[in-house]
């Protein structure tokens, strides 16, 4: 078994198919740690300088307690830090809010997104697995059996003393190979554009929560929205 | 001999699997869409009928000019139907207000905002992805299919030039795709001729044949497109490859990735320098209309009762207690009305950069995936349906425009100079010349202010019996989304061109393809 595994591996690799879509789904990935990596900067020193500004406008009104209740501050979400991985929804909805002690008011979208960008896919970790990916895995598998019976491989394969799931399963085995592989390259890439950019939080907690979000997808776990509290 | 070997491509088509998915998919998915959209379109219309017509009802209870803040809705177009575009994306709301210019429009026509932001599955969004892979599938094989088999040889042995056995199969293609559109859009117009009663105008039946041309001239670019993956790769599983791989280098991948590029190369003017405009101006504001009633009014804003408060935008009317207060308060109102209009003009000057800056990125966006023929599929579209963002931006003009010709209005007649009396009061200027008339005033409603009842109290004064005449102000202009056709040439002329660059290239190849 482990010699069609090995067989696979090398096949996959030296096909034109898997070159030609391997290099798109890395250049995919670098495109989007750089551009992420620059948004990203300019997201955090937006919400740095929203903070500050609330900040230093009710700091005055602190000597009275009243006062301070009733101050109406605008409260800035922060944005993600994995935010690279599953957009979702975080430039859409609602990112300032404007309270005081008694009243929720207003939420509002001081957007930090461009309103006139038609809409189209985002290329996050979400569009690059679920899309670019899954064709690859496609390409790569469509005609593993039917080809090698083309090629009249399969009845020489089949005339050894391997049992047809261990055929099977070497293949399939294999070809999931070949695509972890791809799909770690591309993320290791990634984070590295990110790490080197300086802008990111290299932290166990988003670094864990990146990890396992790529675990996820290798197992082809569908993202959800991701937008919590950084650190 | 060209005729037949044109029909025979076609009936080979027509017999595959390919062709029955194709008529299916595409069948079930316009009808679907069409349905959905028209319903929502039907739903929007008629949410609009109702605002403008509340709007109208409201108007009877307008006494004074300061009352005035008409409400403008950009009506839905029924071409949304087939491109959604940017109509349910952005706004289409905008409520008049002296003390500001409206930079972007509020969302009431849409029911749900978390969903208005999603890709639509439109028209122009089945056509851009779905009609478009099935336009590569139908000819991926055209010729290293033939050439597995054998046939290629025997057709190239005919009394055939290879340039017309190449633009048969090119014909071919395109008129097998187009007849699964053409009937789905047949079925389409039939719902919601018949479903939704909608009726179309004659220019928007022009703007539907545009699409339609636009959407056939694309799914041409596609089938030029399968034709030459056919004759570059010499198997067809290699060509099937090449030819998806075409489609999500230029589908999914460019108009992605061109956003990104996009935002990384020419970033926004940071939102927050507004904000921190508006919020310093505010406070500004604020303290000169303190200082200036420290100074000078002392009395101003005081004694209201039946109406808003002075320091309110919406100035109805306002008691006061005697002629000097009173006095007073005019200029008050003259002051901060001035005073306001000018910080309105400074923070709409700062808008207008951030609003240059993200429509330079948007170029530059557009500039980067218009080698993408999906980008000029989805330009082609929405300005033929006008719902592109040019729409919105000629909605937001027409809006910034009508304010401007009633603030014009009001000050011609004289509302922000001498007779500001007449902007916020209904009573004649003749009670407020001296004290005992200014009493005098009083008699008739005090019992009922002093009986709680301060409707009564009202018609008593006599002075809000008829509201404000209806052509008091201009009626608004804007008359919702039209077709831009200026739009859509530069779009449908590339994607010909690209669908020309395609041809050829294959042709060039073909013409030296070895067949055996």
């Amino acid at each position: 078994m482990f010699t069609i595994i090995k067989h696979q591996i090398k096949e996959g690799l030296k096909d034109a198919r898997f070159i030609f879509l391997a290099l798109l789904i890395l250049l995919a990935f670098l495109i989007n740690g750089l551009i992420f990596s620059v948004q990203y900067h300019a997201d955090v020193q937006s919400w740095h300088s929203a903070v500050n500004e609330n900040t230093q406008l009710w700091r005055p009104t602190a000597s009275n307690l009243q006062s301070l209740s009733n101050y109406e501050q605008s409260m800035a979400k922060p944005p993600s830090p994995v935010a690279f991985i599953a957009g979702g929804q975080e430039d859409k909805i609602p990112n300032t809010v404007t309270v005081n002690a008694f009243r929720y008011l207003n939420p509002e979208v001081v957007t930090r997104d461009n309103k006139i960008m038609p809409v189209v896919y985002a290329l996050d970790w979400v569009f690059i697995i679920g899309s670019l990916l899954t064709l690859l895995a496609v390409f790569l598998s469509y005609d593993s059996i039917c080809g090698e019976k083309r090629d009249g491989t399969l009845g020489l394969v089949m005339s050894n003393s391997i049992s047809r799931l261990e055929i099977f399963f070497g293949k399939f085995l294999g070809l999931l190979f070949v695509l972890a592989l791809t799909m770690l390259v591309g993320v290791l890439l990634n984070l590295a554009v990110l790490v080197m950019s300086g802008s990111w939080p290299v932290s166990t907690h988003s670094g864990l929560r990146a990890g396992i979000l790529s675990a996820a997808a290798l197992i082809d776990a569908p993202f959800g929205y991701d937008g919590q509290q950084p650190h | 001999m060209l005729l037949p070997l044109l029909s025979k491509e076609i009936k080979l088509h027509l017999k595959t699997f390919r062709f029955s998915a194709a008529l299916i998919v595409t069948f079930t998915l316009i009808i679907l869409s069409v349905w959905v959209l028209g319903n929502d379109f039907v739903a929007r219309s008629n949410l609009y009928l109702k605002l403008s017509e509340s709007y109208k009802q409201g108007s009877e209870s307008i006494f004074v000019p300061s009352q005035i803040k008409p409400v403008m809705h950009k009506p839905p177009t029924p071409l949304s139907i087939f491109a959604q575009g940017d109509e349910r994306r952005l706004g289409n709301t905008v409520i008049f207000s002296r003390w500001s210019v409206p930079s972007e429009a509020v969302d009431h026509l849409t029911n749900n905002k978390l969903t208005a932001d999603h890709i639509s599955y439109d028209l122009m969004t089945i056509f851009a992805l779905i009609i478009s892979l099935f336009s590569l599938l139908l000819t991926y094989d055209a010729i290293s299919g033939e050439r597995e088999t054998g046939t290629l040889k025997f057709i190239c042995s005919f009394r055939l030039s290879r340039a017309s056995i190449y633009s048969i199969k090119f014909l071919a293609g395109l008129i097998v795709i187009s007849l699964p559109f053409l009937i789905s859009f047949a079925g389409a117009l039939l719902v919601l001729s018949f479903i939704h009663g909608i009726a179309f105008t004659a220019e928007q039946w022009i703007a539907k044949v545009l699409m339609v041309l636009s959407g056939l001239i694309y799914s041409a670019v596609f089938v030029a497109v399968g034709l030459l993956c056919s004759t570059i790769a010499r198997r067809s599983s290699s060509s099937l490859v090449l030819a998806l791989f075409f489609w999500a280098l230029a589908v999914l991948l460019i108009p992605g990735a061109a956003n990104g590029i996009a935002k990384y190369i020419a970033p926004l003017h940071p939102p927050e320098e507004i904000k921190h405009l508006e919020l310093t101006t505010e406070a500004e504001v604020k303290k000169q209309l303190a200082d200036y009633r420290q100074d000078a009014t002392p009395y101003a804003g005081q004694g209201s009762w039946m109406g808003a408060w002075i320091v309110d935008e919406n100035v109805a009317m306002f008691d006061t207690f005697s002629v000097a207060q009173y006095l007073q308060n005019v200029e008050y109102v003259r002051y901060q009305e001035n005073l306001r209009q000018v910080e309105a003009d400074r923070i709409w000057d700062a808008q207008k950069v951030r609003l240059k800056s993200e429509g330079d990125q948007a170029a530059l966006a557009d500039l980067i995936s218009s080698i993408s023929p999906s980008n000029q599929l989805q330009t082609a579209f929405t300005g033929l349906s006008g719902t592109s963002y040019e729409e919105y931006e000629r909605f937001l003009d027409a809006c910034r425009r009508y304010r401007q010709t009633i603030l014009n209005d009001f000050s011609k007649r004289g509302y922000f100079d001498k007779n500001t009396h007449d902007f916020f009061m209904r009573m004649p200027r003749e009670l407020f010349k001296t004290e005992e008339q200014f009493d005098a005033r009083w008699h008739n409603y005090t019992p009922y202010i002093d009986a709680g009842i301060f409707e009564q109290a009202i018609k008593a004064t006599g002075y809000f019996d008829k509201p404000l005449d209806e052509d008091f102000i201009p009626p608004f202009q804007y008359r919702g989304g039209r077709p831009d056709f200026n739009a859509a040439a530069w779009p449908i002329g590339l994607l010909f061109s690209m669908t020309v660059i395609a041809f050829l290239l294959g042709f060039t190849l073909f013409i030296r393809y070895d067949v055996r």
